[in-house]
Formats: C-alpha cells, structure tokens, sequence
C-alpha cells in the first residue's frame, strides 16, 4: 500500500512539474514577441505582447508594447500602455522618458506625464497605516494618562492635538483614495476613424450621445478622461439607436466634457469594467 | 440411547442430477462434531442442513436430528460413503456406510445440460466488454495503450449505455475516456452487434500482479412484470417499447498483468521516469544573431511511450547563455497522449559574442522492449552572435547635470529601446484595498483590546477611589491654593498640616501619615536625616498650626497668600 502511494505521489509530483511549466506561457509569449520585434515584424509582436497581456501583466510587457504603438504612430495606445507600465513600476525613469517623448509628439505636452504625487493610488495604503498607527497612539496614551489619575482637565491640550492630527490624516487617506477611485475611472482617448494615417485627428466629444450631435469640444488621442458618475456611482451612459454605447466624461478639472464612443477609448485599468460602482 | 442411520437420498442418480446424503441421529438434539470424508468422484457440500425433530407417539417421546450434505457426481459408478466417526455429547459412534450409484446421463439430462449451457453463453455473449493488452507484463510507470470494446447484440432491446467502461484495478491509472468510436454489424460468435470502442491510457502505479478488468453497465427494455396490467402478449413486447427497462452489468475477463520495477543496474543519472520507445532531434530556429536576440532550441521527442510523466531535459546556463523555462507542446493523440511528439522549446539568450555552442541536452528513457536505459543527445549546434549594438542603461547614464544641459539631453535615439526580459509579473495593476482586508481589520483588536483594558481599569480604579500619591498631593496643593482664594485660614492650617504629614510620611513609607502628630513628624524628618533648617522651618509651621487649631490663637495681620509662597517653598524642599 505504501509503495502503491509512493508511485502515485512520484507520478503527481511529474504531473506538477509539467503543469508548472505549461503555467509559463506568458514568458514564452514575451520572448516570442521580442523575437518578432527583433526581426521586423512589428505586427506579429503586437499581437504576441497583448496576448501575453491578458494572461498577466509586468512593467516590460506594456513598456515594449507602448514602444511598439509609438512607433507604428499610434499614440493613443502607446500612452496607455506606458501609463499601464508606470502603474506597474511608477519608478521607471525609461519609462517615463519614453511617455513625455509619446506625449509630445502626441501634442499633448509632458505636463500630462505628472501623474505620481504624495497622494496618489499608490499612497492609500501608506496614509491608511499611518492614520491608524496615529489614532491608536494617541488613544492608548490618552488611556494610559488615563488609568494613571490624569485630571481630564489635564488631557484636553493632548486630545486637541491628536484630533488635529487625525483630521489631517482623514483629509490625506481621502483624497488618496478618491485619486484611486479616479484613476479605476480613467481613460484613454485611441483613435478616432476619422484619422487619415498622416496627421492627428481630435476627437469630437459630442453634445448628446450620438454621431449627428455637434461636437462640443475635441480631445488628442492619449489624452485622459474621467467617466462622469451618477448619483448612485455608475459612469453615465446612452445606448443609442444603433446599439453603440456612449459614455459622458470630462477631463481632471472638468473644463472639457462631453459624449465619448466606447470604441474610441480603452481603460486605463482594463479589469475594472465600466458597469462597476465606484 | 443414540442411533445413527445414514443414506442417500435417491441412492441412484445420474450423473447430470444432484442427490442428498443424509445422516439422521435419534435419541439426542445436540448438535455432533466430526469430519465427513472425501469420496473421489463425489463433490459433498460441507456445511449440511440440520433438522430437529421432537414427536410423541403413543405416549413416547421421540428426539431426532438429521443433518442433509448435498452431493453432486462428477463421474459415472457406484461409490461407498464408508463408516465414519461421529462424536455426540462426548461419546463417539460410528456413521454407517452406504451406497450410492451413478448412472450415465440420459437423454433428457443430456438436452437440459446443452440448454441451460446454451442460456449462459447466449447471455453472455448478447453484451461482453472485449479489452486488449499489448503485453502481460508491464514496467511501473509505463504507459501502455488498451483498447476497450463494447459489444452490444443488434437484436436485444438496448436502450442507451449508462456508464463508459470503468477500470477495476489498483495498480493502474488511467486517461479519460474521451468519445467511443461506434461501429455497427460487426460480425462475432456468428452474431451482429454493435460495437463501441475506447482507446485508454494505462500507467502502472505499482510493482506487483494486478488483475484488470472493465464493467459497465446497459439499460435494456424487459418484459413487464406478470402483475403488471399489460401483461399481454402484445403490450409485453419490449421491442414495440412496452415492457420496462433494466440496467444490467456488463463485467470483461479478468486479465492478470505483471508490474515490474524499473531495474537500478545502468540506470543514468538524468532519467527522468520517460519509458517507451523514442527518437529525438533538435533545432534551432536561427544561427546567425545579434548578441541579446533570443534564440529558439527546439528539442523533439518522438515514439510511444509515458508523455504525461515526461519531465524536460534540464538545459544548465552556462557563460555564454542565458536560458529561460521551456514551454512543453504536445503533438500527437491527445486523448492518451501514448503516442506522438514532445517538443520542449528552450528561449537561449547569448550573453557574450562569437561563435557559439549552445549546451548539449541529454534525454534518458528506459526501453520495455529492449529491457534497457537509453540516451539520447541533442546535435551539436553551433551559433553565430554578432556584438550588436551596446545597451546604455539611462539610469545610469543620466545624471543630474546632463539633464540640466540642455546639449547633453536625451538623445530620442535612446527612446523605445526593447526590454528582453519580461521582469517581474503581477495580476493586477493596482494593489487591493487595504481597507478591505479582513487582516488589518483584525489587526486593529490588538490595540483595541489594550485600549478598553487601559480605560477598563482606570475606570475602577477611580470608582474605588484609588490615588497615586502625586494624585493625592495634588489634590492637598488645590485645596490649599483654594483655601487661599477663599481667605479661609482654618482650611489653609488643616491643608497645609495634611501636606507636610502627608510627605513627611512618605519619606518613611508610613501607613497612615494623616495621624502622625507633630513631635512624631519632627522626629521622621530627623530620622531621615533632613536639614536643621528645614526641620526648624517645618517645626514653626506645626506650632503655629497646633497654636490655631487648639488655642485659637490668629495673628491679625497675616497674610495667605505670603504663607502659601512659604509654604510651597517648605513643601517643595520635603523630598
């Protein structure tokens, strides 16, 4: 019986082996791709890079897949995937560089490159730590003064302060996680069929949701835009006539809105689909 | 009193019937103990029917017990069943002998036996599963293929198969089975039937003899039930679809197969439990690179044999090559994956320029029908790699006074440039909410368990009215201070009194300072050995307490707020 689980363990454990090594198709994919690239053909490593996209995801992957769009001229998708890449690994300085060079001949000027601060996604959990490091230091020394005698009269100066403290934080841990919710809304303007290959072609955001509507004003491809939410936290849409949805979006301060495709742009966070709350 | 009879029951047979010995025992119901013998060319059944039997017949009781063997002939003759011990209640008799006679069968034997024979192999051959084993032996770990059939007569009312067929062994594992291949009017045993194949994957599990069957099991339209209300000879026709259905188990001849273990003599060092029959051959899909270009070696390995358990050959990096993980592409049967060709696709990178050898794989596999190991080795491949142009890394090229040139700014040349490695992978671009974590919430009942522990406590220990002695002189030093706004001299003596016991009792850990009188104050502060000017100080201060408290005696013009200045001075130098 013994012997007969030894076997059965020695054949699982091959089994295991050849499974783990099956799981590590998006490395074939990304070697498949580079090869492509190094051969010319700049399609097939496209397709080969997105592939492996979908399978999971690392900062060289978009990189190289960024760079591959911007070389084909398409700098919609170049952005995106560079913005994809710095979320993986917003220290990359190549990466950087390369989407303040994307974002300039996208006429979209570097500043649109300023996208890490103090207060972005990245910080949530670090302000969320801090704050609750600080409410529970103070709120155990105020209980300790406490269980020592304190006159109360004695801690009002210390609670002052600590509430301070903790209001600031509060205000810190918001606005870092409204900056998360901002940037699960975010997207990317492609392309548009009205480009002709040559030059960049804004994009209309229209006025009502559909093709007839004026265009109340355009937008570059690679530029970002937010989703407008409703009251009850769900991107504003229209489904129009010929069953093609529109989305009502504006741009960071909200000077720029309107009705936008939803073939015209892609997520910037393609796993949070667009029927999510926020 | 104990007789024994014994007889056969008929004692003349033929030899297609059965008859019964029976030994009768009167005058005891216990039950005897003894050995029946063998007669050869009597089958006699070992465990006998017994009956007691108590009667009265005209006024006498009678006791008796018969034990019944059934006896079936295997030949023709007239056979003795000789006397035999028995032994009842401890004391031993002897069985009788008797006869009995064989007779050759008769006709009508004859036809009964070509009947009932007839039945069993007409039933066994309307459904039979038919499998197939390349060998009878097999070596642990190997994979062999069968190939199990199905065989359903045309003419019985089948109406579907309930279960593929399912392997009876411990000793093997085996695939899935996939969709059968369905053949129809297949001649067999004189019969038609239809036929549904299987091809199987077996792999043996572990040394030893293993007996492999398959069963399955039909459902097939039967007679209605004699109390059913359609019991007519039309409604009764399972072939017009009346009757009932059934399942009935369909069971394979049990075939005996041997594992062997994989012998331990030659075995080498990189055999990784392949066992079949194979040829190998590599490729690589460029020899002429740029250093850094990925290179593709592609390693085939072709035959029969145990795909599934086939690990990769393990490519080693050396000084000239960087080597990621094989991909495993399977070509071939899928179903058993028995037969076919394993490529194992190697991404080399070239780390240094020059002509090239890419390392040599080896692949071990032990051979069942030769009974040996063998290796196979990879061809020799030799590779061009031209230096190519030189990667400059821009972290490190970039330093704080290019960027503030503006002639030395990043050249665009550098832009774009492709990454080889794919780095680290991850599942999603941003991290998952903190906040949503049942950890850091869980986390968070540490510190408030000490928090409403801290508060808990403080809580009693002010209901019971528990001070620290800072607490307590804190709270003489406000009565005093008030005493003073208030201008009240009595309560100014009494606190001022209750200070100085207070921490001249604490000086000597004294358990109730508030009773120490004045000469006992005076006396700790000399014990402790505290400054003659202090205790002069404090001495004055207790006459003129005691002088208001029990004199009366208060100067007019004295001023609280002066004394409590001296006071506080007093009250601080007492240490």
């Amino acid at each position: 019986m013994i012997r007969f689980f030894l076997h059965v363990i020695f054949l699982c454990s091959f089994l295991g082996q050849s499974l783990s090594l099956f799981s590590k198709t998006e490395n074939k994919l990304f070697y498949d791709a580079v090869r492509a690239e190094a051969t010319g053909d700049l399609p097939l490593a496209v397709s080969l890079y997105e592939e492996a996209a979908t399978i999971s995801k690392s900062p060289n992957l978009y990189g190289n897949l960024a760079n591959l769009y911007c070389k084909t001229e398409k700098y919609g998708k170049a952005v995106i995937n560079y913005r994809r890449a710095l979320l993986l690994d917003p220290t990359n300085r190549i990466i950087k560089n390369n989407l303040d060079y994307a974002l300039k001949i996208a006429n979209l000027g570097s500043k649109n490159s300023d996208f890490s601060s103090y207060l972005d996604t990245n910080s949530v959990d670090f302000w969320v730590v801090s704050l609750s490091v600080l409410f529970w230091m103070g709120a155990l020394l105020l209980a300790f003064l406490f269980f020592l005698g304190w006159p109360m009269i004695r801690l009002i100066v210390p609670v002052i302060i600590w509430c301070s403290l903790l209001g600031f934080m509060m205000w810190v841990v918001d606005i870092s996680s409204e900056n998360r919710d901002l940037l699960k809304r975010e997207l990317i303007v492609l392309t548009t069929d009205l480009s002709d290959g040559n030059s960049i072609v804004r994009l209309p955001l229209r006025r009502f949701a559909g093709t007839g509507s004026s265009a109340n004003t355009h937008v570059f491809p690679g530029e970002s835009l937010w989703l407008t939410l409703t009251d009850d936290s769900t991107p504003q849409t229209h489904l129009s006539k010929g069953e093609k949805l529109w989305y009502l979006v504006h741009n960071r301060n909200k000077t720029k809105k309107g009705w936008i495709q939803r073939d015209s742009f892609a997520f910037l966070i393609p796993d949070e689909q667009e029927n999510k709350n926020y | 009193m104990v007789q024994i009879e014994s007889y056969f029951e008929p004692s003349a047979i033929t030899l297609s019937n059965n008859c019964v010995y029976k030994v009768i025992i009167q005058g005891s119901q216990n039950s005897p103990k003894g050995a029946i013998p063998s007669v050869p060319g009597l089958e006699i059944s070992n465990n006998p029917q017994t009956f007691r039997k108590v009667s009265l017949i005209n006024g006498v009781t009678s006791i008796k017990l018969e034990l019944s063997f059934s006896v079936r002939p295997k030949k023709e003759g007239t056979f003795n069943m000789p006397t035999w011990p028995i032994s009842i209640d401890g004391k031993s008799y002897n069985v009788p002998a008797t006869p009995l006679r064989v007779l050759a069968p008769s006709q009508q034997d004859i036809i009964n036996q070509q009947k009932e024979k007839q039945q069993q192999y007409d039933l066994k051959q309307a459904a039979f599963i038919e499998f197939s084993m390349p060998r009878d032996y097999v070596y642990v770990g190997e994979t062999v293929v069968s190939e199990v059939g199905l065989f359903l007569w045309d003419r019985m009312p089948f109406t579907r198969i309930e279960n593929a067929p399912v392997k009876e062994s411990e000793g093997f594992s085996a695939t899935e089975l996939g969709q059968p291949a369905e053949k129809r009017n297949v001649l067999k045993h004189n019969k038609s039937y239809t036929t549904y194949a299987w091809k199987i994957g077996l792999t043996s599990t572990s040394v030893g003899k293993h007996s492999l069957s398959y069963h399955s099991n039909v459902r097939i339209r039967t007679n209605s039930k004699r109390s059913s209300p359609f019991h007519s000879p039309f409604f009764n026709d399972p072939f017009f679809g009346f009757g009932r259905e059934e399942s009935i188990k369909i069971s394979s001849d049990q075939k005996s197969v041997e594992v062997r273990p994989l012998p331990t003599t030659g075995r080498p060092i990189s055999f990784g439990g392949a066992i079949g029959t194979f040829k190998a051959k590599s490729k690589v899909d460029l020899d002429h690179v740029s250093l850094g270009d990925p290179v593709r070696l592609t390693f085939s390995i072709s035959g029969r044999g145990n795909f599934t358990a086939m690990p990769a050959p393990s490519l080693e990096a050396d000084k000239d090559f960087k080597v990621g993980p094989p991909a495993f592409l399977f070509e071939g049967d899928s179903q058993t994956k028995f037969e076919g060709t394993q490529n194992f696709e190697y991404v080399i990178t070239p780390i240094k320029s020059g002509l090239l050898n890419i390392p040599e794989l080896n692949f071990s596999y032990f051979d069942p029908n030769l009974e040996e190991y063998q290796l196979l080795r990879s061809s020799q491949h030799t590779i061009r790699v031209d230096p190519g142009e030189k990667w400059i890394d821009q972290d490190n090229s970039i330093t704080e006074d290019d960027q503030n040139h503006p002639s030395r700014k990043i050249s665009t040349n550098d832009f774009f440039q492709t990454e080889s490695e794919p780095g680290s992978w991850t599942d999603s671009f941003i991290a998952k909410d903190l906040r949503q974590s049942p950890t850091f919430w869980a986390i968070q009942i540490i510190p408030f368990s000490a928090f409403g522990l801290l508060i808990l406590i403080g809580l009693k220990k002010r209901n019971r009215g528990i001070q620290s002695p800072k607490q307590q002189e804190s709270k003489l030093l406000n009565e005093l201070k008030k005493s003073v706004s208030f201008n009240d001299t009595k309560k100014f003596y009494r606190c001022y009194r209750s200070i100085i016991q207070f921490k001249v009792g604490l000086l000597d850990d004294h358990p109730s300072p508030y009773t120490l009188s004045s000469d006992e104050v005076i006396a700790l502060l000399k014990k402790t050995n505290r400054g003659d000017d202090l205790i002069l100080k404090v001495r004055q201060s207790l006459t003129a307490f005691d002088d208001f408290e029990f004199a009366g005696e208060v100067k007019s013009s004295i001023d609280l707020k002066d004394e409590f200045k001296k006071a506080l001075k007093i009250i601080k130098e007492i240490k």
